[in-house]
């Protein structure tokens, strides 16, 4: 005759509802007879149904931050493969003023840098119409325009200085086409400390009209951000100069949809009355700046919407920022 | 989601296509965050966890072969990922802390008493009180399975291959569970109404 052991071992199964119709006919039928055992029985299911009940709902924002690290991870390549950097002689090529295509932002940039690296893929079309729409730009463009035709080549001068990647594994060889964050890491790598902007633009924008920062997402012109005033702006020249080694670029990446609408945007930077090279136009510039999983990350106003990656920390940003609010105070 | 539905998004993720991995996120999340939130405690790190869970999941996805529902795979995930950080954290508190309390104590289960079958509105909520807050104290395996049976549903199979355990450890370590949840109940000096159908017993 089974003991109360064998019986306790299984009032759990009928608690969950496993055990087979034998085993719980049998239990029922000893605790008729068994005080303890009923009260053990009573006492599981009394906890059972006291468990806690209800789903909470997790965070808006927790499925728009899987996805977005899931995004970047894929555009920066899961496992970095190691290589030599080398630096691009793209430059050697290109004029003078050729240069200067590369430091139009926005759309075009990408645009052309898309077609120097995948010259058949068919971007030559839409670089081609961005390109014939501004006819300061034409005559840069004839001269990048022999390399539409040509594979990207690299030329193996010397290393970066301060490489990141593990040395030792093979180096790009010739005639392979670079993935695009590779090359804009590269491109920005030949000037000042990995910024965001290559050295053209960056004066531009040194000498912008006016620089502003607002807390938060802003839309200038917008009626919905109509009365907000800037946290700071009429910044100085040593503001302006940190700020500028605080945008640095360590990756591109792309946003879904989703990510972008439900992510947290620490602040928004607006330079206004930014000149276009060879040209009496000025424009604006707005820069978001987000702070993810303690990364820092950059958007320049441009479509389709590409952020980069910084490898400024994020703490430092911040302290620049409350500098600024403070001192405005 | 069918079990169809699912596996078709699964081999598109497995294809590279985030947009039906964000799917399968949208799916499961409230699952997943629930769990680690009653492992963990918090909503900040219950949300870091639930987060590290889907993108480890993402990122070993071409493991997952459909023997078992997404869900499962996914609270195998969580569960690891949730006593990975709890026991790291004990390990920074206690140096020579062993978590791990599958042993039978040696005592008999202390008798419980009429507390356990409240009669009572106000009973039956201080009785939920007390079990959340038993819950917290139980070591963490214990708390995992009781949360993975109770709370998410889960059945003793699935608990097996969520917890990779034989069917017969589930069902001893479940029953341990409980029994140690019971003891910590009955020292829980909070836990002391007076049931309706008993006077003797008191504060």
């Amino acid at each position: 005759m089974p003991d109360c052991n064998y019986y306790m071992s299984i009032i759990s199964e009928l608690v969950d509802g496993e055990a087979s119709p034998q085993q719980a006919e049998q239990l029922h039928a000893h605790m008729e007879i068994c005080p303890e055992c009923r009260r053990v029985y009573s006492a599981f299911r009394g906890i059972s149904d006291a468990m806690p009940e209800g789903l909470v709902e997790p965070p808006a924002k927790l499925a728009a931050g899987i996805m977005f690290i899931i995004n970047a991870q894929k555009e920066i390549g899961k496992t970095p493969a190691p290589q030599k950097i080398q630096k691009l002689h793209i430059l050697r090529y290109l004029s003078a003023a050729a240069c200067l295509v590369l430091a139009i932002f926005g759309a075009a940039r990408f645009g052309l840098l898309d077609n120097l690296l995948f010259p058949s893929s068919g971007n030559a079309d839409n670089y081609a119409l961005r390109a014939g729409a501004d006819s300061a730009e034409s005559a840069e463009n004839d001269a990048a325009a022999p390399f539409q035709e040509n594979q990207l080549i690299i030329y193996d001068d010397y290393v970066q200085e301060e490489s990141a990647l593990d040395e030792g594994s093979g180096s790009v060889t010739e005639n392979q086409p670079m993935k695009f964050t590779e090359l804009t890491g590269l491109l920005n790598s030949n000037f000042a400390s990995n910024s965001l902007f290559v050295e053209s633009e960056m004066a531009q924008l040194q000498e912008a009209a006016a620089i502003s920062l607002y807390e938060g997402k802003f839309v200038p012109g917008s009626s919905e951000y109509a009365g907000r005033a800037p946290l700071a702006d009429a910044l100085d020249k040593k503001s302006r100069e940190t700020l500028f080694e605080l945008m640095t670029a360590d990756a591109l990446m792309e946003l879904s949809d989703v990510s972008a609408e439900n992510l947290d945007i620490f602040c928004t930077i607006v330079f206004t009355g930014v000149k276009v090279q060879n040209s009496s136009e000025t424009r604006d510039l707005i820069v978001t700046v987000w702070i993810y999983d303690d990364i820092l990350y950059f958007r320049l106003s441009s479509e389709p919407p590409i952020i980069y990656r910084s490898d400024t920390f994020p703490i430092d940003f911040q302290e620049f920022f409350d500098g600024l609010v403070n001192a405005k105070r | 989601m069918t079990r169809e539905e699912e596996l078709y998004l699964v081999q598109e993720a497995q294809g590279g296509d985030t947009a039906s991995f964000e799917k399968l996120v949208l799916s499961n999340q409230t699952r997943v965050y629930n769990l680690a939130l009653r492992m963990v405690g918090n909503e900040e790190d219950a949300s870091d966890m639930s987060q590290e869970a889907f993108i480890k999941a993402y990122n070993s996805i071409d493991g997952f072969r459909g023997d078992s529902r997404f869900s499962v795979w996914l609270y195998r995930l969580t569960t690891n990922v949730c006593l990975d950080f709890l026991r790291s954290k004990s390990r920074k508190q206690h140096d020579s802390l062993t978590y791990q309390d599958d042993e039978d104590d040696g005592r008999e289960l202390d008798i419980p008493d009429e507390r356990f079958s409240p009669d009572t509105l106000a009973e039956k909520k201080e009785l939920r009180e007390a079990v959340r807050r038993g819950l917290e104290k139980l070591p963490d395996d214990y708390k995992v399975i009781l949360l993975l049976r109770e709370i998410e549903g889960l059945s003793y199979e699935e608990i097996s291959l969520v917890l990779s355990l034989e069917t017969g450890t589930v069902k001893s370590r479940i029953f341990r569970a409980r029994k140690k949840l019971c003891g910590i109940l009955l020292s829980d000096r909070n836990f002391s109404y007076v049931p309706s159908s008993d006077n003797s017993k008191g504060v």
